[in-house]
């Protein structure tokens, strides 16, 4: 990795061998038995910088927390949203703060929120068929 | 002492990891060429699948055409089980790697209660971070841990975990006698 980021000048051709070469697999990669690769499919999170064939890395070993973007199954399907444990509809109540780790089993109440305005939170119950496939941990964007 | 780690009916729990809509339905995975099944669900062996049955012979039965078909992905069911022996192999680095879905694992330094949470937590663990349902039969055996593994497998309350610890549980419930 070149030391304290990329500025426009040349950087020293001994750099890449000061600290290692960067691995994106050690870089990008916490639990790797935990860890896989998805495309994003359609437009739902475009809002949060997530486009149509984006690269998802994504871990089933964490527990979701509010706020975090998740790939969810629901109602048979796979649908990437963002988690939240506070009702949208209401505001300033004594909810729980984002990073605030929740076992899925035990909260009660789940809305599952897009990136994209034109669609609506969904609100997930007990009776819901619902599951977080995993956790997003990072999105690797094609430039060129 | 021993632990055999088996995975559920493991081609299908790998389908069924990337497909979660197959989970509770009767599915069953084709070998090579959809020749014939290699794989089936709990709920297929109960509309009385048999092993290895031709796929033709499937399609021509009414309980057949009830199942969910597909065909195998060899790539997938390697990937998946070299995580879930990568996480036994973590709790346990004298892994015995047996087959595409199945180890022993060597415990020693635990009581049978320590080896009965800690394989607890691994099913937990696998079922979480891979999606792949896996049973464990505990004993001072290899022989009588592949008894506890069927056992856990067959019944639920064992919870994936069964311990084989006194001649009255090994010799309860003989493999197809009686």
């Amino acid at each position: 990795m070149a030391q304290a980021g990329i500025h426009a000048g040349f950087p020293s051709p001994a750099q890449d061998y000061m600290d290692g070469i960067m691995d994106l697999n050690k870089e990008l990669v916490r639990h790797p038995a935990a860890t896989f690769y998805g495309r994003v499919v359609g437009d739902s999170m475009v809002e949060a910088g997530v486009d149509e064939g984006d690269v998802l890395v994504i871990d089933k070993s964490l527990e979701p927390q509010e706020g975090d973007m998740a790939v969810c199954f629901v109602d048979g399907e796979f649908a990437l949203k963002f988690i939240s444990f506070k009702d949208p509809g209401k505001r300033g109540s004594d909810a729980p703060k984002p990073g605030v780790s929740y076992n899925i089993l035990g909260c009660k109440d789940i809305w599952l929120l897009s990136g994209n305005p034109k669609f609506k939170p969904i609100h997930i119950s007990e009776g819901n068929d619902f599951t977080v496939w995993g956790v997003v941990t990072y999105v690797i964007k094609k430039i060129k | 002492m021993y632990a055999l780690v088996d995975c559920n009916n493991f081609f299908v729990s790998c389908e069924r990891a990337f497909q979660p809509q197959l989970e509770g339905r009767p599915v069953v995975v084709l070998s090579n060429n959809d020749g014939c099944v290699v794989a089936r669900s709990n709920e297929s062996k109960a509309l009385g699948v048999k092993m290895g049955v031709p796929y033709y012979q499937l399609r021509e039965n009414s309980n057949g055409r009830r199942v969910e078909v597909r065909s195998s992905n060899y790539t997938l069911y390697g990937d998946l089980s070299r995580r879930v022996m990568g996480i036994l192999r973590e709790a346990c680095p004298e892994l015995q790697v047996y087959s595409i879905d199945e180890a022993f694992m060597v415990l020693d330094g635990m009581s049978l209660d320590q080896a009965r949470d800690l394989c607890r937590s691994l099913v937990r663990k696998i079922r979480r971070w891979t999606g792949i349902p896996v049973s464990i039969g505990i004993a001072l055996s290899k022989t009588l841990a592949k008894v506890a593994n069927h056992f856990a497998k067959k019944y639920s309350g064992y919870r994936g975990v069964c311990v084989i610890d006194t001649d009255e549980k090994r010799l309860r419930q003989p493999l197809g006698r009686e």
